[in-house]
């Protein structure tokens, strides 16, 4: 039973998907919170339990504070903002964090043998969490230093459940699929055909009954049905919508549209 | 290992690790306070069966658990829904990733979480993460596989809805 290959070490994985990992492997406490936390835990330690290392109550952690902990080191910037940053340029759009998702992950998990993995170009630039692991985790962990992977194949699923691989692979042609004839009714309503994307999206409500975007085509199909003056229906389907989803993100493109 | 020590040593990791088991960012420091007097009372308990940090996770994962199932009936805003809102507005700070990678975690069961990150941030091995959550070594490759999995389902869900919002979060 082997281990597989870590997704940040994975050549196959996108760029979107490894600056939000990178993002969370670089965790660490912000500059100065390690002390502040310090003196309130020194302060609230029971009486029979007073701080060691020689110093009074909520004294100060000073010098033996390790890189990383309080203070940034060298620029490194140990806070959660810093590292944050130090995984992107300054002022990078969230949208780009989740460009190009779909692929790389989607070749994560379909097929799920080992020819999708591919290790770490040796001698190439270490993974982020390997260079967390060596950086910032302290000695207290030992043997925990992870070490460049070799190829290895996911373990296999275990019996009597579908491996996710085949689920994952379906499940991504359908959303391709329903997200097109989402596009294509919203298309086609904001050209002013009405009817076109009602058909479009009825359709799409029976090929896809239990699709991932029902939400979005519920949407579409309320401001169809404004388009066409068939008000009484819109109101129903809007009621529908928000009675399912009640804090829905398009809530108030709804109620905007029945106004 | 007194107290300070066990502080200096661990404090890292005890911030992380409550972080990407889904404390938010104002709430890590009391959290952590919570993990380390816990700690530090039952220090006299602790025997070197397992090391510092195995016992220091479970705390936090205690603790983390404890504040999710309290946080879990006044939570208000759907985790996809947050990722999705994320996408909203023209630019986001520097946190953006983080935000979204809570997004992503939040649906997992705090056991796939503690095994995602735990192998796929921390970098631990199925081994060290089967004896850290004390369950058999098959469990912890199980619950990898499903949470890999959900975790990019998940991330392709919210770039589509975002996609049909109208925003580019395609390549």
């Amino acid at each position: 039973m082997t281990d597989p290959i870590r997704l940040l070490d994975s050549s196959s994985l996108d760029e979107g998907a490894r600056r939000v990992l990178d993002a969370g492997a670089r965790l660490a406490p912000p500059p100065g919170a390690a002390e502040e936390l310090w003196h309130a835990i020194a302060a609230a330690l029971p009486p029979g339990l007073p701080p060691a290392g020689g110093g009074p109550a909520g004294g100060d952690l000073g010098p033996a504070l390790p890189p990383g902990a309080a203070a940034p080191a060298g620029g490194g910037g140990a806070g959660l903002a810093t590292g944050a940053g130090a995984a992107l340029s300054a002022g990078a759009l969230v949208k780009t964090a989740l460009v190009g998702f779909s692929i790389g992950l989607g070749v994560l998990f379909v097929g799920g043998t080992s020819a999708r993995f591919v290790a770490a170009p040796a001698g190439g630039a270490p993974a982020a969490a390997t260079r967390l692991a060596a950086s910032a985790v302290p000695a207290a962990i030992p043997g925990t230093a992870p070490s460049p992977r070799e190829e290895a194949p996911l373990p296999a699923a275990a019996p009597g459940r579908e491996a996710p691989s085949v689920t994952v692979a379906l499940a991504e042609d359908a959303l391709s699929a329903e997200a097109r004839r989402v596009a294509e009714a919203r298309a086609v309503l904001h050209a002013g055909d009405g009817a076109a994307a009602l058909a479009v999206l009825r359709a799409a409500a029976r090929e896809f009954p239990a699709g991932e975007l029902a939400e979005e085509r519920a949407v579409l199909e309320v401001e169809a049905l404004v388009a066409l003056g068939r008000r009484s229906e819109a109101e129903a389907a809007a009621t529908t919508l928000l009675g399912r989803h009640p804090r829905s993100p398009h809530a108030a493109r709804v109620r905007e549209a029945l106004r | 290992m007194d107290p300070r020590e066990l502080y200096l040593e661990n404090v890292d990791f005890v911030w992380r690790s409550l972080r990407r088991l889904g404390v938010p960012e104002p709430d890590v420091a009391d959290s952590a306070q919570e993990v380390f007097l816990v700690a530090f009372r039952r220090m006299d308990q602790f025997e070197g069966r397992a090391r510092w940090t195995t016992w220091l996770f479970r705390i936090c994962f205690r603790v983390a658990s404890e504040r999710r199932r309290r946080a879990h009936v006044r939570r208000e805003i759907p985790c996809e829904q947050a990722a999705l809102e994320l996408l909203l507005p023209p630019t986001r700070d520097e946190h953006a990733e983080l935000e979204v990678l809570d997004a992503l975690l939040d649906a997992m069961d705090l056991e796939q979480r503690a095994v995602f990150t735990l192998f796929e941030l921390e970098g631990f091995t199925g081994p060290e993460i089967a004896e850290l959550l004390d369950v058999p070594l098959p469990t912890v490759y199980s619950r990898l596989r499903l949470a890999r999995a959900d975790f990019a389902a998940r991330a392709r869900r919210i770039r589509a809805r975002g996609a049909h919002l109208g925003l580019e979060v395609g390549s």
